[in-house]
């Protein structure tokens, strides 16, 4: 019989758990695949503010109220609920249930309110919430009966709860009772403790939660709810304690994100605490999360093509689509000698046409394109030649590199954009600036060699390792 | 992690710029034993990764870096880098990787990778990099005509080295080369240090992980 002290449940030691799991808990790369798009809305870190964006995000979001046949409908359950050869999970005991409706029998299911109808505060009996496929699950109707309306607990000792088949065999233990308290498996904790999580997010009203609106019609299933209706705890504070750390010693399977998929593909959402269990400290642990960058769908650029002369500068700039999605990206250019470009800013080089690419970090199969014309200038401007010459006159060929090369780049750049008749009129200082700048490009070119010469030779003593 | 094959135990003490044979071994103080023989035992150790970093200091705050892993696993090798260049005039590039470097906007980091199969470099990916050495050379060992000045240790090995090429298992050109390694049955790190024939002042540090 599993033993667990009460001094577990101090606040310290679920601030430790929480500082634990911000730490080691970030959603599989599986997960965040398959819905980053459906919670691209939540931008809050914490709190009542994340709460309330979650609220907001899945009654929005649940366009199909399942009725309660559809919960005993085997289309929909084998795939909330699926277990091997086309049978169900029993949810306490987790362990393979006949999928045959014969309510009422031994041996087989019944719809288990997880938040029991007579603990709603009257919101729902075998509607609306109460018929919510991400609430109700297939318990064996012993199972079911035994548990009740119990509240959920953690205790030590306590009678075995157990699903038998109909030959009233045991089959496996599905959680343990005391008084009129109900405390699941291990492996089920967590299972009960999002299911509740969702329930009480979803069904409470958006003033009890901080969000701002409560769905679309449907208005009779919100209003006030609290932990303490379904779980027995000395407050509200150690009721949702004691959730935390059920959802944390039984992290969300495989099962649950099935589920998951099933629901939003039948119902239209999701529950949050399966696929971010970060959530879940962030509202009601002290914890936080930062929004998950969601890969955009397209990216557009600004301007969407260039036309320059030699030694502009332009600003390319990046619109990711959703506006909200991830608009980092790496640069690139078809051809590096008629422009260079570096975080969005384009330098026109030389005389051509070139392609600059901007290709999404979060999806590098979405990108955009902007093709940019290099013209040279031609004629004579005064006011380039003689910004041009200030620069020469400005060029630092001793001290620091930095300074050196700083100086060195602004004439470069200037000699870049003066037209053929312009470099012909300023020949001698055309002249000063190569000697400074092939002076400088054969200072640090010798570095490169001798850093090359030495990397080599260090890279050369694992040769020893390659057997 | 492969298993590791065991090294010989051995205790030394140096006198002078001699090396003195092992007492624990017991025996006759006649009996000569080869006291690199555990190192390049180490050499044998089947490490799952090597770390290289390799820095180039010209002075004045400025220097190149370089970093370079050896990594084994199903047994095959591969190679992943990354290294600093200094931008020509009118270049841009990608910074330098040290975060306090005051120069590292005059600099581009190199980053690639490349697998090593059956003693080619097979599939780079990234910018270019060679390895000549690598492929040619025979990598580190250990021989007494190598050092100078040696001292051996239980846990610690330092040297100079008189014959950088031999040692290296490749040609270099430099003086004033030093090494230094620490290990137990195998090698923690190695660090090579010498001076270029520009006078640039070169570090090679090795990291060992089982």
């Amino acid at each position: 019989m599993r033993t667990i002290s009460k001094k577990l449940f101090s606040v310290g030691l679920v601030s430790v758990m929480v500082c634990l799991f911000a730490v080691t808990w970030a959603p599989s790369p599986r997960r965040a695949d398959a819905a980053a798009d459906y919670y691209a809305p939540i931008t809050a870190t914490e709190g009542t503010a994340l709460l309330g964006q979650i609220h907001d995000l899945i009654t929005t979001t649940h366009t199909k109220y399942t009725s309660y046949d559809d919960c005993k409908n085997p289309t929909y359950v084998k795939r909330t609920d699926p277990a091997p050869n086309g049978q169900l999970m029993e949810f306490y005991a987790q362990a393979e249930l006949s999928s045959s409706w014969q309510s009422g029998k031994s041996g087989t299911w019944n719809r288990e309110h997880v938040w029991c109808q007579s603990l709603s505060n009257g919101l729902w009996g075998t509607s609306g919430g109460g018929s919510d496929l991400l609430h109700i699950r297939p318990t064996e109707s012993r199972v079911n009966s035994t548990r009740n309306n119990d509240k959920y607990a953690e205790f030590s000792g306590g009678t075995e709860v157990w699903y038998r088949d109909a030959s009233n065999k045991q089959i496996a233990v599905a959680g343990y009772t005391m008084g009129s308290r109900f405390m699941p498996i291990d492996t089920a904790k967590g299972d009960v403790a999002r299911v509740v999580m969702y329930v009480y997010t979803h069904y409470n009203t958006y003033s009890n939660v901080g969000g701002s609106t409560n769905g679309k019609g449907n208005s009779g299933y919100f209003g006030t709810l609290k932990f303490t209706n379904v779980i027995s705890a000395a407050n509200e504070q150690a009721a949702a304690e004691l959730l935390l750390e059920w959802h944390m010693s039984d992290p969300p399977d495989d099962l649950e994100r099935a589920r998951n998929e099933a629901a939003e593909d039948i119902q239209g959402n999701r529950n949050p605490f399966v696929d971010h269990p970060e959530y879940a400290a962030a509202i009601w642990g002290g914890g936080s999360v930062t929004p998950e960058p969601v890969a955009p769908d397209s990216l557009k650029l600004s301007p969407a093509s260039l036309s320059m002369t030699v030694g502009e500068t332009a600003l390319l700039t990046v619109s990711p689509t959703p506006a909200t999605a991830d608009g980092s990206v790496e640069w690139s250019v078809s051809d590096g000698g008629v422009v260079s470009v570096s975080d969005g800013k384009v330098t026109a080089l030389s005389e051509g046409t070139a392609t600059v690419t901007a290709v999404s970090k979060a999806d590098p199969s979405v990108k955009a394109a902007a093709q940019v014309t290099v013209v040279k200038p031609s004629g004579v401007d005064r006011a380039r030649l003689e910004a041009f010459r200030i620069a020469v006159a400005n060029i630092k060929t001793e001290g620091s590199l930095t300074v050196r090369a700083a100086s060195l780049n602004k004439a470069y750049l200037a000699y870049l954009a003066l037209s053929d008749e312009e470099r012909a009129e300023a020949e001698q200082d055309v002249s000063r600036m190569r000697e400074a700048v092939d002076a400088y490009n054969e200072l640090v070119g010798g570095y490169n060699g001798e850093a090359e010469r030495a990397e080599s030779g260090a890279v050369g003593g694992f040769a020893a390792f390659l057997g | 992690m492969m298993k590791m094959k065991k090294g010989i135990p051995f205790f030394a003490a140096t006198m002078g710029a001699t090396l003195a044979l092992c007492a624990c071994f017991g025996g006759p103080m006649s009996e000569k034993k080869d006291p690199y023989a555990p190192l390049n035992d180490m050499l044998g150790v089947s490490y799952s990764e090597i770390a290289l970093t390799v820095t180039d200091d010209f002075g004045g705050g400025l220097y190149l870096k370089g970093e370079y892993t050896l990594s084994f696993g199903g047994g095959s090798a591969s190679v992943s880098y990354r290294a600093e260049r200094f931008l020509a005039v009118g270049e841009t590039g990608t910074g330098g990787m040290g975060e306090d470097d005051p120069f590292s906007s005059l600099k581009t980091t190199l980053t690639g990778s490349a697998a090593i199969e059956n003693g080619s470099v097979t599939s780079v990916q990234g910018d270019p990099v060679e390895f000549p050495a690598l492929l040619t050379g025979k990598g580190l060992s250990f021989k007494e005509e190598y050092f100078e000045n040696a001292a051996i240790t239980e846990m610690v090995f330092s040297a100079d080295v008189k014959d950088a090429a031999g040692f290296l298992g490749t040609p270099i050109d430099c003086s004033d080369m030093s090494v230094q390694a620490s290990y137990i049955d195998f090698f923690l790190d190695l660090t090579v240090r010498y001076t270029s024939e520009s006078g640039d002042l070169v570090e090679y540090v090795y990291v060992f992980t089982l």
